[in-house]
């Protein structure tokens, strides 16, 4: 049996043991059938005179239990379960977490390890809760940021023990508490400094022969800072805590229903707020949004696994060169150093090399100072990262990435230089977002070594690294790149050498598209206003001034020298961009651009609307929004088309992670299965006729019958036939 | 049929805080005083009253349990007079007298009592934890943001200055205190006294006549914070996405005050007229109430009086004095561009910015300031509309006779 079990055994001295026993190399988690083992050795317990208390411990020390398991839910979820079903799972656990609570004899949860999610929920439901004080020992309820919410009692029995005020972030941001911060915050009853005295103190309390019934289970029960409507704390709680939560999240169900239940939930009594929350549990969970979310979950789980493949040639990185000390280079560098490399880090200007460790030495400071980065960890960084003048200092080095200008004669050179220098088995990576991989890796006397390396602005928090494969790039040389992202800590996809690769390219078309409204006339609020409201928080023409609009110029000119064919050359937004980079309006490096950047933050600038006047009769922000998102899905079907992608999980995940394309969509793909294939075409068949062949979905039928779930090929086309 | 305003008084308002003259005085008593005072003044036999109905915006705790009928009972009225509570929100007072109105003019009643009461420094507004302002999934699906909120945004699409909101403010308070210092709410308004007959309050305590655009200017934004920190304007913007930001204009100077007060209209058919004995001063000639866009709320007046004004048959030329609701200056602002109405026949003594905004009663004491400037100046017909939460408004036109 795959699953973790719940060992029962008497105890001699009436103190029974209850044994999470997960088996060797798997997850601790809690499956539906553990809740019927749950079932049977609290039976067993309350049917053994001779035993008068329990203490439920894991057998696997620094896990007590990591919560439900998700491959289960998402199973169910992915399966299209409808929302009773979905409830009844709830159910299921909470039925058998409140038999434990009503049991009768006193239980002890000797938590001797972190415990998340359903764990943290067995915790909730025993009469006492101990913790073995350790660093990582962390306990919280982090369902919400899987689109879920606690399903086991936890935004019940929560509200009860500490009140509704404190309940509500922990369960609507689902944070994670240190053991001291959980104690302080009540949601462990006692620490202990070892594992003895975890015992001692759990024997201790159970030799009091305490009361097992719960403070809500006595009559005359009060929510510790009150309930309901009329609660000193509900203006808080509920009024302004509702707004806050829809400010942010309007596309993300999770918490209007965790309000819902620790509203509603907390009126009643315990046993009628856990149907409650098992219902609002199961209409979240049959929902899209929550199935792409833990789907999305589960893609990122998958992606940052090694992966078995015998080309690889094991390549291990200790010693990485950065070419170009910009802030890509710098964020490579330090985080690369963070994740125990030691990091080579030149730049033409030895003063760039110095100021880039000067900052990054800044960074960490602040770090420390925050309490976030113990002083040596720092001071450890910094040492790994040492500052080279000459391009001999990346002999040693396993692998090299230049980040240097955009410009491939420089790059060239630079990977020339590398090849000569490093050792035979080095890879060699660019970190170009637009040259070609191939006309940089042709400098070179070892293309099959050289790849890209797109990593993300800012380096040390962007967690993907699109790898670049060229058309002579060998497969050792990519498994080699996935096991260095790997070591990163950061999550890999790979993409084919081709225009902007993927990520950029499908970016452009998202702020493109916001040009070419703004150039038709349509409100330059609206466009940003209508993206947020999506979900979209970069909204495009901010979004555009960060990456500046002279890149874009750049970008464009260097695509019309390769002679890329038209549809690359972004025709639809060029007269915004010219008209604007005329203007001197660059983006946020001029402090101006589509926004003004004054003292009071910044503020759309007033004369967009004199330069392209608003349209008399404004689209609706929803349309406005389908249009953003929807040609970013367009363009990501012509990538995989065109195999500049691989698969709809590289597409949806790199979507997500690279662009900030909506998480509640799933990605660009998982969008159209969340719209509807028929809907989606329809509606990008009605958009190609207004607005362009952009959004046509011609030769691409095939591609998406592939990738989207109940889309066939006639369906992209069929939509065209005149309305009746 | 018809149905006749005979006669209407209203407490003075007494700020809403608890230093207010007010505060001592529970709702009971404050509508029983203007029960009192109907009877008084008219002499009136009670059991000619078929109802009394009175709008209570909060009514829970003290002024909760159908306060109309207590307060008829504790006012010696026949006992055979039932009473009711109701709540349109701000729109109550309006409301209560357009369904008595109805009554009458259906001919199911011959007299009724309509107004409404709210002491709002003993029963603060949101006392009764409405599901609209505490329910989170209510609130996320129906869009509750408070009124200032919406307030703002008005004068943000409007394009209403910080100077036109308390331009309007300070012609608020100079009418008020015009319309005090010529004796014109000597008739409507009845003095609280206290159980030995002592006067607690004769006069609108939330007035400040010494108030100057400079004293208005001098005062902070009151929602920008609660915008800001707690998500409001961005769930504002969610629904009106062509704005870009709101500008917080609307302070405690522009907006209404917070006052307790009550207020209540003598309506009855001809019939009622000749069997009292009393004359008629006006005619309601009729009613309207609507719903409007929910989030931001208070721009349903307009609309309402559109629709009040096709129903009879009417146009705004034959309309001679308005009174809308001063809940915020924005909101009076809006119905006056939407409308083309000129300033000079709107709120003609001031409104709920100079003297207060009781919530249940205020609708009633409208048609009561809108029926004795009418008469003061020798014209004919008034129109009075309030906005009300959760998205509403009503109107209702009088004439004189």
């Amino acid at each position: 049996m795959n699953e973790t079990r719940l060992d029962y055994e008497p105890g001699r001295d009436g103190v029974a043991r209850f044994w999470l026993i997960a088996p060797e190399g798997m997850p601790c988690v809690l499956q539906s059938g553990f809740f019927d083992r749950l079932d049977k050795a609290v039976a067993a317990f309350q049917a053994d005179d001779s035993q008068t208390g329990g203490i439920l411990m894991s057998a696997r020390d620094g896990v007590f239990a990591d919560g439900a398991d998700i491959r289960e839910i998402a199973g169910l979820m992915e399966r299209g379960d409808g929302a009773r079903a979905l409830r009844d799972w709830s159910a299921r656990a909470s039925r058998s977490l409140r038999q434990l609570e009503l049991c009768g004899k006193p239980l002890v949860a000797a938590v001797n390890g972190r415990a998340l999610g359903g764990g943290l929920e067995l915790a909730l439901a025993c009469h006492r809760r101990i913790l073995l004080a350790r660093p990582g020992h962390d306990v919280g309820l982090p369902e919400a940021t899987l689109g879920l919410l606690p399903g086991g009692g936890g935004t019940q029995r929560l509200p009860r023990m500490i009140g509704i005020e404190a309940a509500l972030p922990l369960l609507l941001e689902g944070r994670r508490l240190s053991p001291e911060e959980a104690l302080r915050q009540g949601l462990v009853d006692e620490l202990a400094a070892n594992a003895e005295g975890l015992l001692a103190q759990a024997r201790r309390w159970l030799a009091d022969a305490p009361d097992a019934v719960k403070p809500w289970d006595r009559k005359g029960f009060r929510v510790p800072g009150g309930a309901g409507p009329l609660s000193p704390s509900a203006p808080v709680s509920f009024l302004a805590g509702t707004a806050r939560v829809k400010a942010r999240q309007s596309r993300y169900p999770a918490g209007r229903a965790i309000l819902s239940c620790v509203f509603e939930g907390t009126i009643v009594p315990m046993d009628k707020g856990l149907e409650i929350e098992s219902i609002q549990f199961g209409q979240l969970a049959a929902g899209a949004v929550a199935r792409n979310l833990v789907r999305g979950f589960m893609r990122r789980s998958a992606l940052r696994k090694p992966r078995p493949d015998g080309a690889s040639t094991g390549l291990r990185v200790g010693r990485l060169g950065v070419v170009g000390a910009g802030m890509m280079g710098r964020g490579i560098a330090n985080h690369a150093a963070s994740r125990g490399m030691e990091v080579r880090l030149i730049d033409r200007d030895p003063q760039g090399t110095a100021a880039a460790i000067e900052a990054i030495a800044g960074d960490r400071a602040r770090e420390v100072e925050k309490g976030r980065l113990c002083e040596r960890t720092a001071a450890s960084i910094l040492a790994r990262i040492s500052p080279a003048a000459t391009m001999d200092a990346l002999a040693d080095c396993d692998l090299v990435v230049e980040a240097a200008f955009e410009n491939l004669q420089l790059k060239q050179d630079i990977i020339a230089d590398a090849a000569r220098v490093a050792g035979a088995g080095a890879l060699l990576a660019s970190n170009t977002s637009t040259l070609s991989i191939e006309a940089i890796a042709g400098a070179s006397d070892r293309a099959d070594r050289v790849l890209g390396l797109h990593f993300f602005s800012p380096v040390e928090r962007m967690p993907l690294v699109e790898i670049v494969r060229a058309k002579e790039t060998s497969a050792a040389a990519v498994a080699d790149a996935i096991a260095f992202v790997l070591q990163l800590d950061k999550i890999p996809i790979v993409v084919s050498d081709s225009p902007g690769f993927y990520t950029s390219r499908v970016f452009c078309t998202y702020i493109d598209e916001a040009m070419a409204m703004l150039a038709e006339g349509i409100a330059p609020a609206l466009i940003e206003n209508a993206a947020r409201n999506w979900g979209l928080p970069a909204s495009p023409l901010a979004v555009a001034d960060e990456v500046s609009l002279d890149l874009q110029v750049h970008v464009i000119e260097q695509a019309r020298q390769r002679g890329l064919p038209d549809r690359l050359l972004r025709g639809h937004a060029w007269p915004v961009i010219e008209r604007m980079v005329a203007l001197g309006r660059l983006g946020r490096k001029s402090r101006a651009g589509f926004y003004d950047y004054g003292g009071e933050g910044k503020r759309l600038w007033p004369e967009l609307a004199r330069l392209w006047p608003a349209l008399p009769q404004q689209p609706d922000a929803d349309e406005v929004a389908r249009r953003l998102l929807y040609v970013q899905s367009v363009e990501t079907l012509r990538c995989l088309a065109e195999g500049v992608v691989p698969d709809a999980v590289s597409a949806d995940v790199g979507a997500v992670l690279g662009i900030g394309f909506p998480a509640w969509t799933g990605g660009t793909i998982s969008l159209i299965e969340t719209v509807g294939a028929d809907a989606f075409a329809r509606e990008c068949a009605a958009l190609a006729d207004r607005h362009g062949t952009r959004f046509s979905l011609d030769g691409l039928e095939e591609t998406m019958s592939r990738v989207v779930p109940g889309a066939t090929p006639s369906q992209a086309t069929r939509e065209k036939q005149p309305a009746e | 049929m018809e149905a006749f305003v005979y006669d209407h008084v209203r407490s003075p308002r007494g700020r809403g805080r608890a230093d207010g003259a007010l505060h001592a005085v529970t709702p009971v008593q404050l509508g029983s005083r203007i029960l009192d005072a109907l009877r008084e003044r008219s002499d009136l036999d009670t059991a000619l009253v078929g109802d009394v109905i009175f709008g209570v915006v909060s009514p829970v705790g003290e002024q909760g349990a159908n306060l109309a009928r207590i307060a008829a009972l504790n006012a010696g009225y026949h006992e055979e007079v039932p009473g009711f509570q109701i709540n349109r929100y701000c729109a109550s007072g309006l409301e209560a007298v357009n369904i008595g109105a109805a009554r009458v003019l259906s001919g199911e009643l011959d007299a009724v009592v309509a107004g409404g009461v709210e002491s709002m420094s003993r029963v603060p507004i949101f006392s009764d934890g409405g599901a609209c302002y505490s329910d989170p999934a209510v609130q996320w699906d129906t869009w509750y943001v408070p009124q200032g909120i919406g307030a703002d945004l008005i004068a943000t699409m409007d394009g209403y200055s910080r100077e036109d909101l308390d331009g309007f403010a300070l012609a608020s308070q100079t009418r008020a205190a015009e319309a005090w210092a010529a004796n014109r709410f000597a008739r409507a308004v009845v003095p609280i006294t206290n159980a030995l007959g002592e006067t607690m309050l004769d006069r609108d305590e939330h007035m400040r006549p010494d108030t100057t655009l400079d004293s208005l200017g001098q005062l902070k934004p009151a929602f920008a914070g609660m915008g800001a920190r707690d998500g409001f304007d961005a769930v504002m913007l969610q629904r009106y996405p062509e704005v870009e930001r709101i500008e917080h204009r609307h302070t405690a100077g522009n907006s209404s005050g917070i006052v307790d007060g009550a207020a209540g209209i003598l309506i009855g058919s001809e019939a009622f007229g000749k069997a009292a004995g009393l004359t008629p001063r006006a005619r309601i000639v009729g009613a309207a109430s609507l719903g409007s866009e929910p989030a931001i709320m208070l721009t349903g007046p307009s609309e309402a009086t559109r629709r009040l004004l096709k129903r009879k048959g009417m146009t705004l030329e034959d309309i001679d004095l308005f009174e809308i609701n001063e809940a915020f200056a924005s909101v009076v602002l809006r119905f006056m561009r939407d409308l083309d109405v000129p300033h000079e026949k709107v709120n003609v003594a001031g409104g709920a910015i100079a003297m207060g905004h009781p919530l249940g009663a205020t609708g009633a004491m409208l048609v009561g300031t809108v029926l004795d400037e009418l008469e003061a100046r020798g014209l004919g017909v008034g129109l009075v509309s309030l906005c009300a939460a959760a998205g509403m408004a009503g109107a209702m036109i009088v004439e004189r006779v």
